[in-house]
């Protein structure tokens, strides 16, 4: 009976089965810790999820993802097809491999040394020669050769990353090198040991048919097949062995992330075991590495999204969470798309320090009703010409506003958050959700884009429009409330973090640029971080000051004359180091306006003879 | 035993100086009265620099007027030849001759250089929380010493003396946020000696000096701060203003800490006034396409301060405030001395 | 203390006895943050609070030792937001101190309390 499951059988393929059986019931492992340490919502999610349509959808994710690697495609053709070859060729030399052994034993349920060692067993003395149409050998030379071709890159990029999109390739840990050799390896004598059983029988296609035929008419081939097959196996038992523990884990846990995913699971403190996983699924491909600006102004590699993830991993002392900007350009680019920005805040929230912030003194309201609520942000108050100049448009606008901190000691809560401070956080978004909602304002429009971030996506506030005040700006254009007069000058519009990447802002301040200038100089590069960001409190201010220069040099490449940006930090952190103006909107907006005497609500109506919607009251 | 050798008499040098303020009227003063043949060169049309738009000078309160007056006379009893409106972009150096640009055109070549093109006060409207170009009534020191010149009844407002006014001091000095990291030492003498003016013109104007520490250095200086305290009853507050915002009544609201009570402090006042440092130049002349800067600062770096005022490049030398924050006798002596310097290198090269 | 009123209370002396003061914790946090030594106590900080916070004052507390051991509740009542960061003259990065002290008093508190750290 025995003899019957396990044959055909060799003494080498052992080496192979032991490996990839430990990884087997190790991943196994891994898969029920990681739902164990789920929070009890996202447990719900998983089992209400599971048998809906987003299973396919995950699977189809994870085909494109894990075996096709599109958007490693969008970053570099060439990187993506070093990808793309290693696992899609990998995985299609195990589907035709099992397909071919199933056709010719015909035995569907077969131990697996079976199907990978294929070859070895049935070196195609079964398979009609006499066929000429590309049957398996083929096919199965063809995948060979995708992959050693992908290898080919792999190596180049070590040596030359640049040809591949990358100014850096990783760095890595030497149980990752001695896996990488591991694999590197499994390919070549992959193609040997077939190439070698082929030149003994005279069987296999154009590269193991060729190369066997060459090998075996230079020397006696016998003696060396069971040898090299013998370290083939050998090879993929190490392979498999040190997969679990190394960078190459991401193989299957990406999978399980895609479909983790799909159901809706997100990272959070409370489910220990998705952050787990998705510190697992980082492939440690190295794209967030060239699109990280501190790579050039810090000398500590270990601020990039790559090593953090990998000290996160393994545990590695680090004491570098405090000096990520969190401008988030690693997350975007990510293919994994690990949420790397919560990741992040997480390893902060380790340590809180139980802040206990309260809003102290914001002003009364007189009892008075106001339909736009004016939230300066704290920061604002650094800038005060963007508080001028967005009076002087509330009044031009005629509208019922109310300048809620105008005092000056109000704060959103997200530089809290931001430092992992979630308990004060909330505390302090819980004060100002009352307040606001006992205002009875129907609109809420902010200058910063931190505030604006943080009223958008933490306060629930029912009956409110949140609007940053490029947004509302623009409104009131279009609807004529204000008119504004484009200046002759070039403008170039500098894009920040939290409005851009982070809140999705991204058309609005655009829209403005087209009405305020007549020639719009901005580069056409992912919104880039001022430097300023209050998501790394630990950087020192020469390596802000690096940053935003850097960042100065890269937006005025087209040589504008004026700097326009919508957050006080970045017109704060870019003043001394610019040497043309740099205005927030509402400046720009109020140097090009067509000043009117105010008038009073019950005329603006006939401005014009559309309804005026909410935001533009 | 050097002249006899080389046979060198001083008017066959020809010196350039750049530069018409106190550095640059000693220079050429002193370049002529060894003898030398002197091109002087300002990008104005009159001589003087910034000392024409100031009132009084501390520690003494001479009148600017009369201190330039006196400058002026000696520089036009002697031999100069004046290049004034012409502004020098670049110096060419190469085997002792140095050309002088202005732009592409050549304005003049000479044996040796002094460039004496002064600083530039720090632009307040890049520290945008004090408020500078902001608000009608935040001011600077150069500015309120230009209304103190011209008339200081614009301080007043529809007729009547201001209630109250404020320094700041330390703005564009010592603020590693703007990149300005050292002392430009001047501003507290500054704001001491303009706040005994205010409360000289105006009696019942309160007057407040925000400041971090007093760097009343100079002779006289120490003297004068604690007239301003014991006569004139200025009162010094030791703290620096963070942030200044305008009330309804477009008066100015200035919030500090009042360290010494360890108390955050506000204060509301007329008029603002910013005591501004002092910053390299913008018309900076750059030799053989180099800035010759000090990297950190910005201003001319000597290639050996403690043997003189010598730039990297040889024959080519600092007087006054291009080098780093003067006072006018500092700039008038550093002058002077380049002229030696000047005439020292020619003669022994 | 006997019942006995003598007429008059002995206090202790406001004298700050460097001495016998104990710095550690602030050679700590400088050996962390060299710039935690350059502040020249211009107050900007305080000035610019939105949370009224005098962070200004917590160095020369801490130099002189007179709350270690002790949490600072005023920084408790931090946001954050680095507004003091954004002022500072000497360009300190006052907003990671406010963390790190308050870590590090909790830590020490947490080790005179007994209990394991994380």
């Amino acid at each position: 009976m025995l003899q019957k499951v396990f044959h055909p059988f060799d003494p080498f393929v052992l080496l192979f089965t032991i490996g990839f059986t430990f990884m087997g019931i190790y991943f196994l492992y891994k898969v029920i810790r990681w739902i164990e340490k789920l929070s009890e919502e996202d447990k719900e999610l998983l089992i209400n999820n599971i048998f809906t349509v987003k299973t396919w959808q995950a699977l189809g994710e994870t085909i494109q993802e894990s075996l096709l690697h599109k958007r490693i495609f969008g970053v570099n053709r060439r990187l993506g097809f070093m990808h793309m070859s290693l696992a899609f060729g990998w995985f299609m030399l195990i589907l035709i491999g099992n397909i071919e052994s199933i056709y010719y034993s015909g035995r569907f349920f077969k131990p697996i040394f079976v199907s990978v060692f294929w070859r070895f067993f049935d070196p195609g003395a079964s398979f009609p020669k006499a066929v000429y149409l590309p049957g398996f050998a083929f096919w199965m030379d063809f995948f060979l050769l995708l992959v050693i071709s992908g290898l080919t890159l792999a190596i180049i990029k070590r040596f030359r990353s640049q040809w591949l999109g990358l100014k850096r390739t990783t760095r890595q840990r030497p149980v990752d090198r001695f896996a990488l050799t591991a694999l590197w390896l499994i390919f070549p004598i992959r193609l040997l040991a077939e190439s070698a059983t082929c030149g003994v029988n005279g069987t296999g296609s154009f590269l193991t048919g060729t190369l066997g035929h060459l090998m075996a008419s230079s020397l006696s081939l016998e003696p060396f097949v069971l040898p090299i097959w013998w370290s083939y196996s050998f090879v993929l038992m190490v392979f498999f062995l040190c997969l679990p523990f190394t960078r190459y884990a991401h193989i299957p846990s990406e999978a399980v992330l895609i479909f983790f995913r799909k159901y809706g699971i997100r990272v959070s403190k409370e489910s220990p075991g998705f952050t787990d996983l998705s510190l697992h699924a980082c492939s440690s491909c190295g794209v967030c590495i060239d699109v990280c600006q501190l790579a050039d102004s810090l000398p500590d590699r270990r601020i990039q999204s790559n090593y953090f993830i990998k000290a996160l991993r393994y545990k590695e002392p680090s004491n570098v969470q405090w000096d990520c900007l969190q401008c988030g350009r690693c997350e975007k680019i990510c293919p994994v798309e690990l949420e790397i920005m919560p990741l992040r805040q997480i390893s902060r929230k380790d340590m809180e320090i139980g802040s206990k912030a309260t809003i102290s003194g914001h002003n009364g309201r007189n009892g008075q009703k106001h339909r736009i609520l004016y939230f300066a942000g704290c920061m604002t108050h650094l800038t005060p010409s963007v508080i001028r100049s967005m009076t002087t448009i509330f009044e031009q606008s005629g509208s019922s506003w109310y300048f809620y901190d105008s005092d000056g000691k109000s704060c959103c809560g997200r530089p809290l958050k931001l430092a992992g401070q979630i308990e004060g956080a909330t505390s302090v978004r819980e004060q100002l959700e009352a307040d606001f909602l006992a205002s009875g304002a129907e609109l809420l429009v902010t200058s910063c884009p931190i505030c604006y971030r943080m009223f958008k996506e933490d306060f629930v506030l029912p009956g409110i429009t949140v609007l940053h005040h490029t947004q509302y700006i623009l409104e009131l254009i279009e609807w004529n409330r204000i008119k504004v007069n484009p200046s002759m000058l070039k403008g170039a519009y500098h894009e920040p973090c939290e409005l851009g990447r982070g809140s999705g802002v991204t058309s609005e301040p655009r829209k403005l640029m087209s009405k305020l200038y007549q020639s719009d100089a901005t580069p056409l590069i992912d919104g880039l971080c001022c430097g300023g960001s209050l998501g790394g409190p630990g950087l020192a201010l020469a390596t802000r000051r690096a940053v935003a220069r850097s960042a100065f040099n890269d937006i005025t490449l087209g040589k504008p004359d004026v700097l326009v940006t919508a957050c006080p930090l970045c017109k704060k952190s870019f003043a001394p180091v610019s040497d043309i103006p740099v205005l927030d909107f509402s400046e720009a907006v109020v140097r090009s306006l067509i000043l009117e005497p105010t008038q009073p609500e019950s005329h603006r109506a006939l401005k014009s003879s559309r309804e005026i919607p909410v935001t533009a009251l | 035993m050097l002249t006899e050798k080389k046979h060198t008499e001083p008017n066959q040098f020809r010196i350039a100086v750049i530069g018409s303020g106190p550095a640059g009227i000693s220079a050429a003063i002193s370049a002529a009265a060894i003898g030398m043949e002197v091109d002087w060169y300002d990008k104005e049309s009159r001589p003087g620099g910034k000392l024409n738009d100031y009132h009084q000078l501390f520690p003494d309160r001479e009148f600017a007027d009369l201190v330039l007056d006196d400058f002026t006379g000696k520089a036009d009893s002697i031999r100069i030849k004046k290049h004034f409106g012409t502004t020098i972009t670049r110096i060419e150096s190469a085997n002792g001759q140095n050309v002088l640009y202005s732009n592409t055109e050549v304005v003049g070549r000479c044996d040796s250089v002094i460039v004496a093109t002064g600083f530039d006060f720090f632009d307040a409207r890049i520290k945008e929380e004090f408020g500078y170009g902001i608000y009608d009534h935040v001011i600077t020191s150069p500015d309120l010493e230009k209304i103190l010149k011209t008339g200081h009844d614009q301080l007043k407002k529809g007729g009547i003396a201001p209630e109250s006014m404020a320094f700041v001091h330390c703005v564009g000095s010592r603020d590693q946020q703007i990149g300005i990291n050292y002392c430009s030492r001047l501003c507290c003498i500054t704001g001491i000696k303009q706040a005994i003016e205010i409360r000289e013109l105006f009696p019942s104007c309160k007057v407040y000096n925000f400041y971090i520490d007093i760097r009343a250095f100079g002779s006289g200086y120490e003297e004068l701060y604690r007239q301003a305290q014991e006569k004139y009853n200025i009162h010094f507050i030791r703290g620096r203003v963070s942030e200044a915002s305008e009330n309804q009544q477009n008066r100015i609201v200035v919030k500090a800490e009042d360290t010494l009570m360890a108390r955050p402090l506000k204060v509301t006042v007329d008029w603002l006034v910013l005591l501004v440092g002092m910053v390299p130049s913008c018309t900076q002349v750059s030799v053989n396409q180099a800035q010759c800067s000090d990297p950190e600062t910005g201003f001319y770096q000597l290639q050996n301060p403690f043997a003189g005022s010598g730039l990297e490049k040889p024959g080519i030398f600092s007087a006054g405030a291009c080098g780093g924050p003067m006072s006018i006798p500092e700039a008038a002596a550093s002058g002077r001395s380049a002229a030696i310097e000047a005439w020292q290198y020619l003669t022994s090269r | 203390m006997s019942g006995k009123n003598f007429g008059f209370v002995i206090k202790a002396g406001r004298q700050i006895d460097i001495d016998v003061t104990d710095s550690t914790l602030a050679d700590d946090i400088a050996l962390e943050v060299g710039a935690w030594r350059a502040c020249i106590s211009c107050g900007s900080c305080v000035a610019t609070c939105p949370a009224g916070i005098s962070f200004r004052s917590e160095l020369p507390t801490l130099n002189r030792a007179f709350q270690h051991n002790v949490e600072l509740p005023t920084l408790k009542s931090c946001f954050l937001c680095g507004k003091c960061q954004l002022v500072c003259p000497r360009g300190i990065p006052t907003r990671y101190l406010s963390i790190l002290i308050m870590q590090k008093l909790q830590s020490r508190k947490n080790v005179a309390e007994g209990i394991p750290s994380v």
